[in-house]
């Protein structure tokens, strides 16, 4: 099977069913049983949810970077602005988790659409550097309306909520609830990027990547289509910037910064940009590695930094690019 | 009726004046060569019929209306369609992806995030005969960049086929193939001419697939329209025999 | 009224030093193809170094010194590791560069420091020049000239020499410079190494007026950016132009409206994207 099977996977070949879906059998297990198994190596939960909300977040960033070919660096706008969303709703609006979800996703996704509009008018890294400047738009805004955000103090006051069905209750403030919680979105989201994908939207998506002048001489407007996949991609980096909020029961210009766009692309190159799955590995060994730095130095940004330079020096195609282009071979 | 008429086009960059004063019609269903030494110009009257840029001076008609300016997108959904003289193709797909994206374009469902099955159905069946048609069957599931450079070609005119051109340009459709291809080629030419009564204009270098099967013959020169004819006509011209024939055999 | 004029000149100064960053972000992206953005953190360094090496050899020759020391080390950064990423996606020296940012930013402050240090000027420029206009320093003045003097010298070198005419050669044609027998590498590391001169000195003229912190470079980067983008690509005149717009905008807003003096950077910039796509000098279709 060639490489690159999976940028367009056509529903038509394949291996085997079982052995088509035995990665994701593995992959979903071993989330469902994080609980059971992450103390045992030395973590805890809520680390775990914060890969989670990672991984979500860069997946849908890869949507635009790995399968579009756009290479937006300001991807943690949207995030952030979904985690304001949320975070300013529980406070000043209403106490309802779910609702500040929607209002979250609605305010990330929409701005992403709006301003999506405004960096398609032109490509290459032009483009990249007029997502990273809007993105800095909202950074900005965030820190200096001192009034309804905290500015850089960041927001807080309000807190993620319990959901009541009837009698039964869900306790969100349980980490290991919580935990299972994110990963029901982190499912949304999944299935969200895996049904378009395997579409004919997907399908456009990639050849944008592939080949905008034959796209164009097919009879598309290239552009048209980098805006719905800027849209897409930031509303599913907003749905996981509303569950960093709850998460954290916090939010900061942080969330918003260019610094944490850098993050969500090189998650993307580490675990693989032009695979499903490689935004969420990338983000594990991120996350995990960001996690550990930072607990025993200060100068963690350092070596971060240096993760930087060898990715793109060693492996530019990602582990599972690189595992790919192995047993393509 | 004609499908395609260039009305006194002219077109310079900055000075230098690549196209002047250039009138052609293309009947429905005509099999065109456009011929010339290089530089002649022949690429840019490619470019300008195409719509990636608009003509200094003059109009073009296709099927009797105004095209001067229209993007290359809207000339395609009209139906007049290119290929290129570098292949352009989706080099890490599939021969088959290639043409499947082609054909969901065609039917118009690239917002689709969903296909009913039947939908799916209908869409693997078209990409499977358009397989068929050019002959890659064989190959559909090769990465279309690492194909022999004749099939890379083949993988562009099912591409282009797909959306179901009344008019299509070939950008040297032959260039860099070898004798066996060559004919393949010629072939599946003759065969969309016949039996779809597709309408082509192509650029074309080998003297004998022109003689072979073109109905007439545009010889540019210069930027200037030197000659036009039957090939009967073109190879008796003696001003073409001068100018390009002579130095090319 | 003084207040304003007050804020237009603050401004026009704080433009001036994204123009210079700009200019050196400009001419990188221009020949060299990327987006670099280590060069905020190159601009801290050239004021930390100077920093150092003023009780050594005064301020003059900290301000010769300094940028170009930080043009040497962008230099061998060149040639060690942005060198292999020449012709390959453009998102890949953009992550190196992010991730050299970091680890110079890091190094920053692991040497001098987190915390704010004071970068004094000599003391006959510090003085106001007129008692009404209080905000006339020497300083501020010192800073207008010499950045003048810079962006001209910069631009005398790229029209009148024949390194600088190969630069601007190399920008609009890379492939005919090739063809020529012009050795690319060695034009593309002397342009990193003149970008990375011109940020050196934004960060020592920036040190006088700002002061020195490990983040001062990341703080001046974005609006650069702005700048880049409103002048527009491929346009060195652009990129001056842009900063000093945006820069004394920023400082008119102050006036009336501080809390939105950043925010009326991105404002500009969306409306330059909105009107004219390709910026104020920028030409159509470059680097895209």
């Amino acid at each position: 099977m060639s490489g690159t099977e999976s940028t367009v996977p056509a529903a038509s070949f394949g291996a085997t069913p079982i052995m088509r879906l035995l990665p994701s059998l593995i992959i979903w297990s071993l989330l469902l049983s994080v609980p059971f198994w992450m103390p045992l190596v030395g973590g805890y939960t809520a680390l775990a949810s914060r890969v989670l909300i990672f991984g979500l977040a860069a997946m849908g960033l890869n949507l635009l970077l790995g399968f579009t070919g756009g290479l937006s660096f300001g991807h943690a706008a949207y995030f952030g602005l979904g985690a304001y969303g949320t975070g300013l709703m529980l406070k000043f609006v209403s106490g309802s988790t779910p609702l500040a979800i929607v209002v979250g996703v609605l305010v990330g996704g929409m701005a992403a659409t709006v301003f999506g509009l405004l960096t398609i008018r032109r490509r290459g890294i032009y483009f990249a550097m007029i997502t990273i400047a809007v993105g800095q738009m909202f950074y900005f805004i965030a820190v200096r309306w001192n009034s309804l955000t905290g500015g850089e103090d960041g927001l807080t006051g309000f807190s993620r909520t319990n959901i009541g069905f009837g009698q039964a209750v869900l306790n969100l403030h349980h980490t290991i609830t919580f935990y299972y919680f994110t990963l029901f979105f982190f499912a949304i989201g999944c299935a969200v990027v895996w049904r378009v994908l395997h579409s004919p939207l997907g399908h456009t998506f990639v050849a944008v990547r592939e080949n905008q002048r034959r796209l164009r001489f097919l009879g598309l407007s290239v552009g048209f289509y980098i805006w719905i996949a800027f849209a897409l991609s930031g509303t599913v980096a907003a749905l996981a910037g509303t569950l960093y909020a709850l998460l954290n029961n916090f939010t900061s210009p942080q969330d918003l910064n260019w610094l944490l766009s850098g993050d969500f692309v090189i998650i993307c190159v580490l675990g693989g940009m032009r695979t499903f799955w490689g935004p969420p590995l990338g983000a594990t060994i991120y996350v995990v590695v960001q996690d550990y730095l930072s607990s025993i130095t200060v100068n963690w940004m350092a070596f971060i930094g240096a993760l930087f330079v060898v990715v793109v020096l060693f492996f530019p195609f990602g582990l599972l690019g690189l595992l790919q282009r192995r047993s393509s071979q | 009726m004609s499908i395609l008429s260039l009305r006194n086009i002219s077109r310079s960059f900055g000075s230098l004046k690549a196209l002047s004063d250039i009138s052609m019609e293309i009947e429905n269903g005509e099999l065109r060569a456009l011929i010339g030494p290089n530089g002649a110009g022949k690429t840019t009257l490619f470019n300008l019929v195409s719509g990636f840029f608009p003509p200094s001076e003059g109009e073009i008609l296709f099927e009797e209306h105004s095209i001067k300016g229209m993007p290359p997108e809207k000339l395609v959904q009209r139906g007049m369609i290119r290929t290129f003289q570098v292949t352009e193709i989706f080099n890490d797909l599939t021969v088959y992806q290639n043409i499947e994206i082609a054909m969901e374009t065609a039917l118009g469902l690239n917002l689709r995030p969903w296909l009913s099955r039947s939908r799916r159905r209908e869409v693997a069946r078209e990409v499977e005969a358009m397989l068929e048609t050019v002959n890659l069957a064989d190959q559909a599931r090769q990465v279309a960049g690492a194909l022999a450079h004749g099939d890379q070609r083949l993988v562009e005119i099912a591409m282009v086929l797909s959306r179901d051109p009344r008019l299509l340009l070939l950008d040297e459709p032959t260039a860099g193939m070898g004798d066996e291809e060559t004919h393949r080629m010629t072939e599946l030419i003759r065969h969309l001419h016949r039996e779809r009564g597709i309408a082509m204009l192509f650029i074309e270098h080998d003297m004998n697939i022109i003689f072979d099967v073109a109905d007439r013959i545009t010889v540019l020169d210069n930027g200037l329209l030197l000659a036009e004819g039957t090939p009967s006509d073109i190879s008796g011209n003696a001003d073409v025999q001068a100018a390009y024939l002579g130095t090319e055999a | 009224m003084e207040l304003l004029l007050f804020n237009i000149f603050n401004g026009l100064i704080v433009g001036l030093f994204y123009a210079l960053m700009a200019l050196g972000l400009s001419l990188i992206l221009g020949l060299n193809g990327i987006i670099n953005f280590a060069n905020g953190s190159f601009l801290a360094l050239g004021g930390y170094l100077a920093f150092t090496l003023k009780p050594e050899i005064g301020f003059w020759g900290a301000l010769v010194a300094s940028p170009l020391l930080a043009g040497l080390i962008g230099l061998v950064i060149e040639r060690g590791l942005i060198r292999p990423l020449y012709g390959r996606d453009p998102l890949y020296s953009l992550l190196l560069t992010f991730g050299l940012a970091m680890i110079i930013q890091t190094m920053l402050r692991m040497t001098w420091g987190a915390n704010g240090l004071p970068f004094k000027v000599p003391d006959f420029m510090s003085h106001p020049l007129s008692q009404t206009y209080f905000f006339l320093t020497g300083y501020r003045v010192f800073v207008v000239v010499l950045t003048i003097l810079a962006a001209g010298s910069l631009f005398a070198l790229l029209q009148f020499t024949r390194v600088g005419v190969r630069i601007r050669a190399g920008n609009s044609d890379l492939e005919t410079v090739s063809a020529l027998g012009i050795n690319i590498y060695r034009l593309r590391a002397v342009n990193f190494g003149l970008g990375i001169l011109m940020a050196g000195l934004a960060g020592v003229l920036a040190a006088g007026r700002l002061g020195l912190t490990p983040t001062m470079g990341a703080s001046l980067l974005m609006p650069s950016f702005v700048a880049i983008i409103v002048g527009g690509v491929g346009s060195l005149m652009g990129s001056v132009l842009g900063g000093i717009i945006i820069g004394v905008a920023s400082g008119i807003v102050t006036t009336y409206y501080p809390a939105a003096s950043q925010v009326v950077i991105y404002l500009i910039m969306a409306v330059v994207l909105i009107v004219r796509p390709r910026g104020l000098l920028g030409q159509e279709g470059l680097l895209e």
